[in-house]
């Protein structure tokens, strides 16, 4: 009888779609920032300008793109590993078009000017309160599928996506209270250095909850589900779960050294972050070497490239992230272009290239297909996705170090060596290789549109069948 | 401010401590085999299409 029940896949497949759209729209906005920084006279008008067109850029790559990216798979991973549908359609429904909606809310918002102005959190306050109804429809529905799961054993994917889900209701309602005043003005509840330091505690935690552990989530499913191996070692990912949960939260402060922040803070916060080295690096190797033993595959399968390739640059950039957050080092890379190559290692690399694996492995499954319409195509999107990242990267170190080392150069009797415009020529050139990298990522993404599309109206939207739970342990 | 600060000296104190214990339990060779069944978890689920229906037609190839 249990074999008539299917999953919800009607869910995963809106999300999953969606993935792909935001992802184009989230990295035209930021093509176009990128050709602005090289073309000033693209900066048209009050609406488009650059000021407000950045928000809509990270809003909508991290919470749009990201964010559909991990409903789909964590809905996608919750009901497969604990055999059982989602506890409710309705609920998971409303999490859909009410993210949805958040999203075309951020989009009309934020080039109006309405900002909090606190970064990656800028939506303002009746957004805000969207988002939290939202996330709270969305924690019922993970949690309460796992709570109906017909498997004892909680697979360890769904704890990422768990404290994923609990911390950033945790960190959301921390740093977004504030004191409404009109119906589009709020002010933060905090100020000065501890508004600051709530900022950083959200916004790293931001990186280390929403772009970390929800997408290791990501990894530990499908990177083994696509090697076909079992993860390298179980154990290590209970001891990098548990490790990256207590040491996250404390690294915020590395991101307002020599400011007013108390030194002790600071300290603090470049000691915490040194030591996330190890549970990074852990859960990096953990991933990649599921693949032992099965290296052959790279060759063949475009998509396993893309998530290894997407591990590759998760452990590249949680080396550079703990090696910049170290004083002396942040003395010369902050608030140069080092540290927004720094994010796109992270956001390009790792992010978006596990997402993409991911999305590539789901769309056949949800619509009744064997494979994507054409693997060649996610072999071209891959090299182009790669190169486009390589090129971002290091047209960003460059530039960042120029701008590091021209910022402190000084002449022997304590001038400066240079005004800032220098340092602005010198990062020029560097603009437009950057300009390039992110056409070149974003190309990529509408051949995976296309690519998509084939196979959408090829297959046919099926929801599987829940099998009758299998001889486990 | 003092009772405060034992709060935190015993939380931290407690989290560590908790921590490695999660470490050592997590290599104990008791939980190996409970931890070896669990890797193989999503492996038990084939969730490929061709596989997944084959109530209605099996398409046995």
């Amino acid at each position: 009888m249990e074999n008539q029940a299917t999953y919800n896949y009607t869910v995963v497949r809106q999300f999953a779609i969606m993935t792909v759209v935001w992802g184009i729209v989230g990295m035209l906005v930021g093509v176009i920032c990128a050709a602005q920084m090289f073309w000033p006279e693209l900066n048209i008008g009050p609406y488009l300008h650059f000021g407000r067109l950045r928000p809509l850029h990270t809003n909508a790559v991290i919470f749009a793109f990201g964010g559909c990216a991990l409903f789909a798979t964590s809905y996608y991973v919750v009901q497969r590993t604990c055999n059982v549908r989602l506890i409710s359609d309705k609920l998971a429904a409303f999490t859909f078009w009410g993210w949805q909606l958040v999203i075309v809310l951020a989009a009309i918002t934020l080039p109006l000017g309405y900002t909090s102005g606190k970064e990656y959190a800028e939506l303002e306050w009746p957004i805000d309160i969207l988002i939290t109804v939202v996330w709270v429809a969305y924690a019922i529905v993970f949690f309460g599928t796992i709570a109906i799961r017909k498997i004892k054993h909680i697979y360890v994917a769904n704890w990422f996506y768990g404290a994923f889900i609990l911390a950033v209701a945790l960190l959301h309602l921390v740093n977004s209270a504030a004191m409404p005043v009109t119906a589009m003005k709020s002010y933060s509840a905090y100020s000065g250095a501890v508004d600051a330091m709530v900022q950083w505690w959200y916004g790293h935690n931001a990186v280390g909850f929403f772009l970390t552990a929800a997408f290791l989530g990501m990894m530990y499913y499908f990177v083994p589900k696509q090697a076909g191996r079992p993860v390298y070692s179980y154990r290590l990912s209970v001891v990098h779960f548990w490790a990256l949960i207590f040491t996250y939260m404390w690294a915020g402060p590395h991101h307002l050294h020599y400011t007013a922040l108390p030194d002790w803070t600071q300290s603090l916060g470049m000691v915490f972050s040194l030591i996330l080295l190890a549970p990074s690096w852990g859960g990096m190797i953990n991933g990649i070497m599921t693949l032992s033993g099965a290296w052959h595959k790279l060759r063949t399968d475009p998509i396993l490239k893309f998530m290894v390739t997407a591990l590759s640059f998760y452990g590249m950039s949680t080396f550079e992230g703990p090696m910049m957050a170290i004083k002396s080092v942040n003395a010369l890379s902050h608030y140069t272009d080092w540290t927004v190559g720094h994010v796109h290692s992270g956001a390009l690399g790792w992010v978006a290239m596990i997402s993409i694996g991911s999305i590539y492995y789901l769309i056949p499954r949800l619509f009744g297909r064997e494979q994507m319409w054409s693997v060649k195509l996610i072999e071209t999107h891959f090299w182009m996705a790669t190169l486009g990242v390589v090129l971002y990267i290091a047209s960003m170190w460059i530039s960042g170090v120029t701008q590091g080392l021209m910022w402190r150069a000084i002449n022997s009797d304590g001038t400066l060596t240079y005004a800032f415009i220098d340092a602005v020529k010198a990062s020029y050139p560097y603009y437009f290789i950057r300009f390039l990298g992110g056409l070149l990522y974003l190309s990529g993404m509408i051949l995976m549109l296309y690519n998509v599309l084939r196979t959408v109206f090829e297959g046919k939207a099926v929801d599987a069948k829940i099998p009758a739970v299998s001889a486990h342990a | 401010m003092d009772l405060q600060n034992d709060v935190r000296i015993l939380v931290t104190v407690l989290g560590f401590i908790l921590f490695v214990a999660i470490c050592l339990w997590a290599y104990s060779k008791n939980s190996k085999q409970h931890f070896d069944n669990a890797a193989q978890q999503p492996f038990l689920d084939d969730d490929l299409p061709s596989s997944g229906k084959q109530s209605s037609s099996a398409n046995g190839e």
